[in-house]
């Protein structure tokens, strides 16, 4: 009978050792920041010696430089990707933020990196000169929780072998793993990504900020940071085309530097079915379900999602999923029409004075709640003063700093109290924010849920179980939240009561997003007619280019492989 | 006989509490954390650590878990399902695996008893081909991989049963995954079946049955079968094993909302309390099924319990 205790503890050590997915050469990333240890103490935890000869290496500019010159994007995104992804052309992603002038960013900063497999060359020379070496030895950290990341660095491997002939060892982790290396400088060259919070380039630029510690432990440029200073507190703030150069140039500088190379921007491929129209992408904000329409005479449209709903808490949520099913249930100030423009949605006009700095929102009388009462300015002032508490500590709670409402930064660490928060109720149906500088991409961010409203007394009488199933929940935007299957389905029909409401009828009845993590099954299904909407994975656009209902799109996620300047073991 | 199995739930209660412990402590050593957004600043984290208790230490924690376990609370997510009482997340998700595990297991070995027994009596012949074909496959073709030929040729190709799982049509939906889960179980218990029936046909006793004229029938089910069994119990710890860790793929291609995705997802993230619930959901379901199998065999075969309760 002694066989099975055993046999018991094998079968548990089996199941999370085979799921833990530790695919990795090194074991480095088990060992640096167990649970106990981590956060608090992650800084005495950290390895501190330097390997001096790594970082010589990896700050050597023209080493870097030879390396970015190395990689044929554009095959890489054509051949390897082909799911609708393009080459980068500087840090900052295209058809994602547009200057005053209304033209792409993009466009105006041009693009700043090429394949060039002779000046590549000739920079490895120069490097090997200058560090008084034959031959670099690399490696290439990626993540392996979905299959991009392996096939690009893959790629990538390939051709430095190629063109510069260095050796590449690929180290393959899984993202949490990833993360860990890359915060504690374990690494040499990890592939990583950035999505924006917000149709601005100082998303992205902020990142590489010398006070940005936790990601680019090894970019410090008192230029850089003084140029993106001046653009967003300083003297250009206020001007939107001094601000713009400012930017452009910040971004120059950055690419020039080699603080990271960029390597591709994120597409998507799915499949659309051709009766379904109305899904609104966009690239720096929350992809838009609310205006689905179908030819089909049952007017219910299901989506494939490949990640699971975290919460229907918009304050809690940090995934794409959570925001997209919120968005049809609650919605904000404003909403983005499909060009990503802010069009009036629960205020139905606002003021903006003079200074750019006071806003006035003017909410719908017509906007009401499920349970009869009224969407009140009260609302908005109770819900950022939430997103903004403490003891909340929400993940984007740092977006209100980002626009400069006033005392956000304050209220947040406890020194002011949450009624200083620049955000005050004139009347039931009045909102007045008031931020400390003009900031132009604040109104459309106000589509973003975490802006979102949220009654006081429906909060307080749910509390611990608020948002955790369709009864726990308040609606005001189009659609309700009918049927909450964990794990798997949810459905959404149409609010009765939303203020729209009578200009709803063509738009789907219902909405049903399933959550399917196996791609092929999901594509499987669709061809057979019962999904919708079914996003593919890279293997399987080979498969469905040719259907109908393949389509591409742009995201907003911009790659790039961090160099780590100070290499630590 | 009592006293046998009181001895046996003791010790599987015992397991389960070592089991807790080896899944905190490997939970403690498990790279990366909850809160993997790449947007978190350390300072952040670390208010997060504090806020949900994970900067104390080990054994404070621990003991903080296993009190509240004991009180049925198992703590809430951290990703998952943000917030949410972990005992009412899995709570769902666990119906829905046992009853395709448990069918699949069903049909698996009433299938492969069938095969096996027919292949025996039938020795050397297309029957036992066909068994012995069977059985090979079903051992060496992954679950991961016969679920999805099931889905693509059964489900998309002849569209007989659907390809995922709906939660309006629960009956149906079953149908996929339960064959899938099936086919590991009936391969197993179908080859033992087979060499144990003939090993046991081949023996002197059944020689004197038969030379006593008992019927064909009754020397099989009474005298031939019995002894069958008892071998056949001891390979269904194995097979649940398989039928456990196949769940998770079959799970995951199928789309069905149960424990083995939650599993996957809630490791894959670091959702520590869940992870630690689903894990343990597994184990106990494990232990219990050892248990059960332990019981039976007292009760199969009188010479165990007799020879167990002496020692």
């Amino acid at each position: 009978m002694s066989f099975k205790k055993p046999l018991a503890l094998a079968l548990a050590l089996a199941l999370l050792a085979g799921c833990s997915g530790g695919s990795g050469s090194a074991s480095a990333g088990s060992a640096s920041a167990p649970a106990s240890s981590a956060a608090g103490s992650e800084e005495a935890a950290a390895p501190t010696t330097q390997n001096e000869e790594l970082s010589k290496q990896y700050s050597n500019l023209n080493f870097r430089l030879a390396l970015s010159y190395a990689i044929d994007r554009q095959q890489i995104a054509d051949l390897v990707l082909k799911d609708g992804s393009v080459p980068a052309e500087g840090f900052v992603p295209k058809e994602f933020a547009y200057g005053p002038d209304g033209k792409d960013y993009r466009e105006t900063a041009g693009n700043l990196l090429a394949y060039d497999p002779d000046k590549a060359v000739e920079y490895l020379n120069k490097a090997k000169e200058e560090l008084g070496v034959d031959n670099f030895s690399v490696s290439l950290l990626y993540e392996t929780d979905s299959e991009a990341p392996g096939k690009v660095s893959a790629a990538i491997q390939e051709m430095w072998q190629n063109v510069l002939g260095i050796n590449v060892t690929l180290v393959s982790k899984t993202k949490k793993e990833r993360l860990d290396l890359m915060n504690n400088l374990t690494y040499e060259i990890g592939l990583t990504r950035w999505g924006p919070d917000y149709a601005d380039p100082q998303t992205y630029l902020d990142l590489f900020k010398s006070d940005q510690t936790a990601y680019n432990g090894y970019y410090f440029n008192p230029d850089y940071d003084a140029l993106l200073n001046k653009a967003e507190t300083g003297e250009d703030a206020a001007d939107a085309e001094a601000r713009w150069a400012d930017m452009i140039a910040a971004e120059k500088m950055f690419v020039e530097d080699m603080g990271a190379i960029p390597v591709f921007q994120n597409g998507g491929a799915m499949l659309i079915n051709p009766a379904v129209s109305g899904i609104e992408f966009h690239n720096a904000a929350v992809d838009n379900y609310r205006k689905i329409k179908t030819t089909e005479a049952d007017k219910n449209v299901t989506v494939a999602i490949n990640a699971d709903l975290n919460t229907m808490d918009h304050h809690v949520a940090t995934d794409g999923q959570s925001f997209i099913m919120q968005s049809m249930v609650i919605g904000g100030l404003v909403s983005l029409d499909a060009d990503g423009q802010p069009v009036p949605d629960l205020a139905e006009s606002w003021d903006i004075s003079e200074d750019g700095t006071v806003y006035t929102f003017h909410i719908r009388p017509d906007a009401n709640w499920s349970n009869g009462t009224p969407v009140t300015a009260q609302d908005f002032v109770y819900a950022w003063q939430r997103l903004d508490s403490g003891d909340l500590q929400s993940e984007y709670a740092f977006l209100l700093e980002t626009i400069c409402v006033k005392n956000a930064h304050e209220v947040f660490d406890g020194s002011a109290a949450p009624e200083d928060l620049g955000i005050k109720a004139i009347d039931d149906k009045t909102l007045e924010v008031t931020l400390t500088q003009p900031v132009g991409f604040m109104l459309g961010l106000m589509s973003f849920p975490s802006f979102f409203p949220l009654n006081q007394e429906f909060f307080e009488a749910h509390k611990d179980s608020y948002a955790q199933s369709i009864d726990d929940i308040l609606y005001c935007g189009p659609y309700v939240f009918s049927e909450w299957v964990e794990n798997s389905e949810y459905t959404f029909t149409k609010n009765p009561a939303y203020w729209d409401a009578a200009n709803y009828g063509d738009y789907a009845d219902e909405v049903v997003f399933k959550f399917i993590s196996e791609a092929q099954s999901a594509a499987l299904s669709y061809q057979q007619g019962e999904l919708d909407v079914v996003t593919l994975t890279g293997d399987l656009v080979d498969q469905y280019g040719s259907d109908p209902g393949f389509t591409q799109r742009l995201q907003g996620y911009a790659w790039r492989l961090n160099v780590n300047q100070i290499v630590k073991e | 006989m009592s006293k046998y199995i009181i001895k046996r739930v003791l010790i599987s209660i015992m397991t389960l509490a070592a089991i807790v412990f080896v899944l905190f402590l490997m939970l403690d050593f498990m790279p990366g954390s909850p809160f993997n957004d790449e947007k978190l600043t350390a300072a952040q984290k670390a208010l997060l650590y504090t806020k949900y208790g994970l900067d104390k230490p080990f054994f404070v924690r621990f003991v903080k878990y296993v009190l509240a376990m004991l009180k049925g609370d198992l703590g809430n997510s951290y990703v998952l399902n943000k917030n949410k009482a972990v005992s009412e997340m899995i709570k769902a998700p666990l119906g829905v695996s046992i009853k395709v595990g448990a069918m699949g297991m069903l049909l698996g070995t009433v299938l492969g008893l069938g095969l096996g027994i027919a292949a025996a009596l039938r020795h050397n012949t297309w029957i036992d081909t066909l068994c012995s074909v069977v059985s090979i496959l079903g051992v060496s073709v992954p679950a991961y991989v016969f679920a999805l030929l099931l889905a693509y040729f059964v489900g998309f190709k002849l569209g007989w049963i659907p390809i995922l799982w709906n939660s309006k049509n629960v009956a149906k939906s079953m149908i996929g995954p339960m064959i899938a889960l099936a086919m590991s179980p009936m391969a197993n218990v179908s080859r033992f079946t087979r060499s144990e029936l003939i090993d046991v046909l081949g023996s002197d006793y059944i020689l004197l049955v038969q030379a006593k004229g008992v019927r064909q029938k009754d020397l099989i089910m009474k005298h031939a079968l019995r002894n069958t069994l008892i071998p056949i119990i001891t390979i269904m710890g194995p097979i649940l094993v398989n039928l456990l860790t196949g769940s998770m793929v079959v799970e995951k291609v199928f789309g069905v909302p149960g424990i083995g995705t939650m599993m996957v997802t809630a490791i894959q993230s670091n959702d520590y309390n869940v992870t630690i619930a689903c894990a343990f959901v597994y184990s106990a379901m494990y232990i219990v099924m050892m248990l059960i199998i332990d019981i039976l065999y007292g009760i199969i075969d009188p010479r165990i319990r007799v020879a167990k309760e002496g020692s």
